[in-house]
């Protein structure tokens, strides 16, 4: 049990440096394995993104050391319920999407008109267009909901609360 | 969860974050432990011990029934 300073987690600073050693090495070791067998191109932004996944991992653990308990129940109920919820929303856009023709047609027009505005793709990199749009708005949904809900939780902690 | 961290932080002359440096959270953490928001964890009711010298059930008093 901690003696003094910031209530510590649980993970001890060691345990966290090999967590991440090794979460960097199997993201290597899996990007590695998708340029090999041709699944995904290496070429400038591929290792920007690359690195920029591995650092933006390493930001966040000095990050979530510095938080307390409330602050971490906060992130942890936003995901649950923010993240969480938005991702099945998503998936069951994505069902719709598959099984029912209006609402694919609807968001078919729409990436379809966002490759005519922006000139220069070419026919085979529609498809992938299309995929990374979709990725985009799932990711800019759930942003959003985990956002909401985090503020509602820290709204919710400040009613009624009485200060010094 | 009931507690008696406002009468105690009153009887030191301490404010919030007085407080809250003293258990090394923010001071946004006692206002919500304080208000009976957020309940905290047993490490942390043993930082409120350590701090107002008192156990942790004269801080945190067993509510009837719980």
């Amino acid at each position: 049990m901690p003696k003094s300073g910031q209530m510590r987690p649980k993970v001890k600073p060691g345990v966290w440096a090999g967590m991440l050693v090794a979460a960097s090495v199997l993201t290597a070791a899996l990007m590695a394995t998708l340029f090999r067998m041709k699944i995904i191109g290496m070429e400038g932004q591929g290792y920007f993104f690359l690195l920029a996944f591995v650092f933006a991992m390493l930001a966040m653990v000095p990050y979530w050391r510095s938080l307390d308990e409330p602050s971490r129940e906060a992130h942890k109920f936003a995901v649950f319920w923010g993240l969480g919820w938005a991702f099945a929303f998503v998936m069951l856009i994505g069902i719709e999407l598959m099984h029912f023709g209006g609402l694919r047609d609807l968001v078919q027009g729409w990436v379809e008109g966002w490759i005519a505005f922006s000139k220069g793709i070419s026919g085979e990199q529609q498809g992938a267009v299309g995929f990374y749009l979709g990725i985009v708005a799932s990711t800019f949904l759930m942003g959003l909901a985990y956002i909401l809900v985090w503020l509602g939780w820290w709204a919710h902690q400040r009613m009624g609360a009485k200060a010094d | 969860m009931k507690n008696r961290i406002r009468v105690l932080r009153a009887e030191r002359n301490w404010t919030q974050a007085d407080l809250a440096d003293r258990i090394g959270v923010s001071r946004n953490a006692v206002n919500s432990i304080e208000n009976g928001r957020f309940d905290p964890s047993l490490p942390m009711a043993y930082r409120f011990s350590d701090v107002f010298g008192l156990s942790v059930e004269e801080i945190f008093p067993k509510e009837k029934g719980r």
